[in-house]
């Protein structure tokens, strides 16, 4: 599956341009990381390219099918989306919340039968959280709610998942879980994924493609690691930093050291 | 899989208790057959039996056995049966719509009356009560106008799209319901006060009193198609009660989800208010009691609302017509059980909406 | 107690003992045919804060010397400044009806209520006064008096609640004379009494009043005296509406407890205060063996008997089963409560009630009391609208 976006253009009027003719392309197995400052766009371009928010011109194609033409629920079964973690309204059970992510395979009028309960618990235990089955939702710490949505998202089994900083609120294990799980369920189960990243070094260590985005900047879009250099971490976050490589266990792994702003 | 966390156990878990299912459906059911005892007139508890018994029988084609009057079997048959009847459809309706809106809005304040609708059937039956001295008309009026208000409050809260939309309606419920308030005090001010603005003013206070099987007939279709369609769709209302996003992410058509049940709520509603006037507390109270109960997953919580809305109805009609000679207007007596107990209800849950 | 008053006193009770033996005087021509035939003459006092008595044979000694005082049922002084010309009522809904049996004439009324006109148009009022018809009534909004409006029909005197103290305020500052009047009691002769007297007091006319006033008091005795021989309480209930959705009795604290326990008999719905809305239900546990219909609701004895009320079942109820439910009469206005036919209203619900213990001829009793009272000389026709009032009087405005 290929999600392609073709010169995009968003903004909230005609002054106020946010994205201008952005193209780029995500496969199966391929992480796309998006990096860019705060109050760039990067949450609405998530939902543009998700459609949640319409594009002014241009737009996003499946497979080679504008997006526009899907049917609704068919394009919801083939892609995943985790948006920020906002805290649960009601005290819904873990499970019960995951459980919702069935629902673009169920019938509007049907409850979740047994093989929903098994997807749901399959997805808690890729993301590490199937012992909290039972726990409701706000009694959840923020973090923890952050792996109960991913898998939601995970349930409904995309080909594509699409997650908005999904590190933020979690502790550096959880940070360290959530992106080996996303780096497994790529290279394992061949999905697709774009993940919105304040972390370079995280982006960099997902590999694959990385688009950066910067303030009256041109977009940035290729493999993570002619993305990722120090000059343009420079340019479009305006803070000078130094790269260091170093060997583990025959990986190559990249530290990122903010030095001071530029 | 962690055999522990098998799907058989964690369905089992996920199971209300079997033992709640039991009194959830035992209530409604107990609570309808001692309702036939309670009025006014004295009938015995064993010849209420008897006269159950011959008309049950009866729908089989067997004659009649007991001993009562004619004037006994009236009284139950023809003046209580109707009136239980309407109490479970009523309170089931309300608590259901209080409880597929409150989980729409993500707010568990919302009750059946937040988009308008009683109000713009409140002020359709007192037109009529004004205009003509039809019962019937009266009915219809408070449906259509019921309808209109909502309709009313969709036009108002067009205002743009995106995350407000949700906020935009409950807004434009509050000035529809506000707008036909003030048409409802503008009929009771040119209603002649000797004999129509008392009957407004009664009916809008909401009774079942003097309801025979017409009002069944006319209302119990309306009540029932909503009640069934929430019931069909209740899992789905989990998803509407997430933010936009998440539930368009969900393969939801939130549009179209939103407009059935707003549809439902707002049909049950307009049809509990022609046949009953305005009863408050029921949409409000009664989902709460049953999220301490089954749970928020709407699921479960909408059966239990049938349950519990129903037989706490008919529990509130057997007191309003028994209590004292005169008849008590419905919503006062929700309200003086309703809010003491809701307070307690906060106060008890910490703010905490479980 | 000064000393005229004194005098005056003993004057009265010489006067009162000689009546006695004298029995009937002039201006009664009803008979009663009854088993005993006590005639009693009670003299007229005046109840309410009025300190003037006088006697019953006696040409009346007007005071026509203006402007003189009376005390009104609001507990005010109010000064007549003279004989008045334009007269309103704007509360109290029987009191134009009895404005005319009071003066026995409409000439000087200029505005009233429309639910009095509303009555005065089904009744035997606009039969005897056609000009009712006329009279204005665009002044009462919802039952509220609208001053500059009333103003506008230049009255000189207006009759109202005397609990509306804002509308008297308002009429005074405005220099038109008030006078309030009371309708808190349960008396219906009694509190036409205070009404006809004061309002004879207040346009200088006071001998049809005593006279009706004392034929109400006379029939009262006479029904009471009756009652004390009547062993048998029969089960009575005023049906006060049963219309749309409605179902009202009209309980104790009410005209309705009068009526009935003064002819003998036991109020079923005296459990209620005043008027109440009941359950069909409560009905049949009280089961009534006479049930009344007020002139206050479309309700037609048909309608039970029929059974045509939606959601009740009139069929097992004692009253419909014997054949005993009636529709109120509908004589100058309407007879549930306090009028100038009051006297009637006692006499018709006793013998309807208990026709083996009064034996009034109703249709001789009504024609007469016209004849004497109004001057009028019933037809055939208006007889039967008198006994069979439509539905018609229920409504406010027509």
């Amino acid at each position: 599956m290929k999600i392609e976006i073709c010169h995009g253009k968003f903004g909230y009027s005609n002054e106020r341009i946010i994205h201008e003719d952005i193209s780029f392309d995500v496969s199966n197995g391929q992480i796309l990381t998006i990096l860019g400052p705060n109050g760039i766009g990067k949450t609405t371009l998530l939902k543009c390219i998700t459609g949640l928010v319409p594009w002014m011109s241009g737009e996003t194609l499946v497979d080679g099918v504008s997006m526009k033409k899907m049917k609704h629920t068919a394009f919801w079964k083939r892609i995943g989306y985790v948006p920020q973690s906002t805290g649960s309204r009601f005290a819904y059970s873990v499970l019960d919340m995951v459980l919702l992510g069935r629902a673009s395979h169920m019938h509007v009028y049907s409850t979740p039968s047994s093989t929903d309960y098994d997807i749901a618990m399959e997805a808690l235990e890729q993301v590490g959280i199937a012992h909290m089955y039972k726990k409701p939702c706000n009694n959840l710490s923020g973090g923890e709610f952050q792996l109960v949505m991913v898998a939601r998202a995970l349930a409904s089994k995309p080909e594509i998942i699409i997650l908005d900083e999904p590190e933020s609120h979690l502790d550096f294990k959880n940070q360290m879980l959530i992106i080996g799980m996303l780096e497994k369920i790529v290279r394992d189960q061949g999905l697709g994924c774009i993940v919105n990243t304040h972390y370079p070094e995280h982006a960099l260590r997902l590999g694959d493609i990385s688009l950066m985005l910067g303030p009256n900047l041109p977009y940035l879009f290729g493999p993570s690691k002619d993305v990722i250099t120090e000059e343009n971490l420079s340019k479009y976050f305006g803070v000078k930093v130094k790269m260091l490589s170093f060997d583990y266990k025959d990986k190559d792994y990249c530290s990122i050291i903010p030095l001071e702003l530029s | 899989m962690n055999t522990e966390l098998s799907v058989n156990n964690v369905k089992r878990d996920f199971k209300i208790a079997w033992w709640k299912k039991a009194v959830l459906i035992a209530l409604p059911l107990l609570v309808f057959l001692l309702s036939f005892c309670c009025g006014r007139f004295q009938v015995a508890p064993n010849t209420v039996i008897e006269i159950l018994w011959d008309h049950f029988m009866g729908l089989f084609g067997v004659a009649p056995t007991g001993t009562y009057t004619a004037f006994q079997e009236s009284a139950v048959m023809a003046l209580r049966f109707p009136r239980i009847i309407l109490g479970l459809l009523v309170g089931a309706g309300l608590a259901i719509s209080g409880a597929a809106l409150q989980g729409m809005f993500g707010n568990p304040l919302v009750s059946p009356q937040v988009l308008g609708v009683s109000s713009g059937a409140g002020f359709g039956a007192a037109l009529a009560i004004l205009l003509v001295e039809n019962l019937f008309l009266t009915q219809i009026s408070a449906v259509i106008m019921g309808l209109v208000a909502v309709a009313v409050t969709f036009m108002v809260s067009k205002v743009g799209k995106g995350k407000a939309s949700i906020y935009t309606l409950v807004l434009a419920g509050t000035i529809t319901s506000a707008f036909f308030e003030a048409l409802i005090s503008a009929i009771k001010f040119t209603a002649d006060p000797f004999s129509k603005l008392p009957t407004i003013t009664y009916w809008l206070m909401g009774s079942l009193a003097n309801r025979s099987f017409a009002d069944v007939w006319h209302s119990a279709p309306l009540i029932i198609i909503g009640i069934v369609v929430l019931v069909v769709f209740r899992w789905r209302i989990n998803i509407l009660s997430l933010d936009e996003d998440e539930a368009k992410a969900m393969g939801v058509n939130l549009k179209l989800s939103r407009l059935i049940v707003v549809l439902c709520c707002s049909v049950i509603t307009a049809a509990t208010v022609s046949v009953c006037g305005i009863v408050g507390w029921i949409g409000l109270v009664i989902p709460h009691i049953c999220r301490s109960i089954v749970g928020p997953n709407h699921k479960d919580l909408i059966p239990a609302c049938i349950a519990v809305g129903g037989a706490y109805l008919m529990i509130i009609d057997a007191i309003a017509r028994t209590v004292s000679a005169s008849e008590i207007p419905l919503s006062i007596l929700t309200a003086i059980i309703g809010a003491p107990f809701f307070a307690y209800l906060l106060k008890k849950s910490g703010g905490q909406w479980k | 107690m000064s000393k005229i008053s004194k005098i005056l006193a003993v004057v009265l009770s010489i006067v009162l003992l000689s009546s006695m033996f004298v029995g009937c005087a002039g201006g009664k021509t009803t008979t009663v045919t009854k088993t005993a035939t006590t005639t009693v003459t009670k003299t007229v006092t005046v109840t309410g804060d009025n300190n003037t008595t006088t006697k019953p044979d006696e040409p009346e000694v007007k005071p026509l010397s203006y402007p003189y005082t009376v005390q009104d049922q609001a507990g005010r002084t109010v000064t007549i400044k003279k004989k008045y010309e334009r007269v309103a009522f704007s509360s109290v809904r029987p009191l134009p009806a009895t404005y005319f049996a009071v003066t026995g004439n409409i000439d000087t009324l200029v505005g009233m209520n429309p639910s009095s006109r509303a009555a005065a148009l089904a009744s035997m009022f606009v039969i005897l006064c056609p000009e009712i018809a006329n009279v204005p009534t665009n002044f009462i909004v919802n039952n509220d008096t609208n001053i500059e409006e009333l103003m506008k029909l230049n009255p000189e005197v207006v009759f109202c609640l005397n609990k509306n103290t804002d509308e008297i305020n308002a009429l005074e500052a405005a220099g038109i004379t008030a006078v309030g009047l009371n309708t808190n009691g349960t008396d219906p002769i009694e509190l036409f009494a205070d009404w006809a007297d004061l309002i004879g007091q207040v346009m200088g006319e006071q001998n049809r009043a005593k006279a009706i006033i004392e034929e109400g008091r006379k029939a009262a005795q006479e029904v009471k005296d009756i009652a004390k021989t009547i062993t048998e309480k029969k089960k009575v209930m005023f049906l006060y509406r049963d219309q749309g959705d409605t179902l009202e009795v009209a309980g104790s604290n009410l005209y309705s407890q009068y009526w009935i326990e003064t002819i003998g008999a036991v109020n079923v719905a005296a459990e209620c205060n005043n008027v109440t809305a009941v359950s069909m239900e409560q009905i049949m546990q009280w089961n009534p063996d006479y049930i009344f219909i007020t002139t206050f609701t479309t309700c037609q004895p048909d309608d039970l008997y029929n059974n045509k009320l939606e959601g009740q079942d009139w069929s097992g109820i004692k009253a419909v089963q014997d054949g005993h439910v009636y529709k109120d009469p509908l004589g100058i206005y309407r007879w549930f409560t306090p009028t100038s036919d009051s006297a009637l209203m006692l006499k018709w619900i006793a013998s309807k009630t208990y026709p083996e213990y009064y034996k009034y001829d109703m249709e001789k009793e009504v024609r007469d009391y016209y004849k004497t009272f109004y001057g009028y000389e019933l037809s055939d026709k208006e007889l039967n609208m008198v006994f069979n009032p439509s539905s018609d009087a229920a409504y406010y405005v027509k």
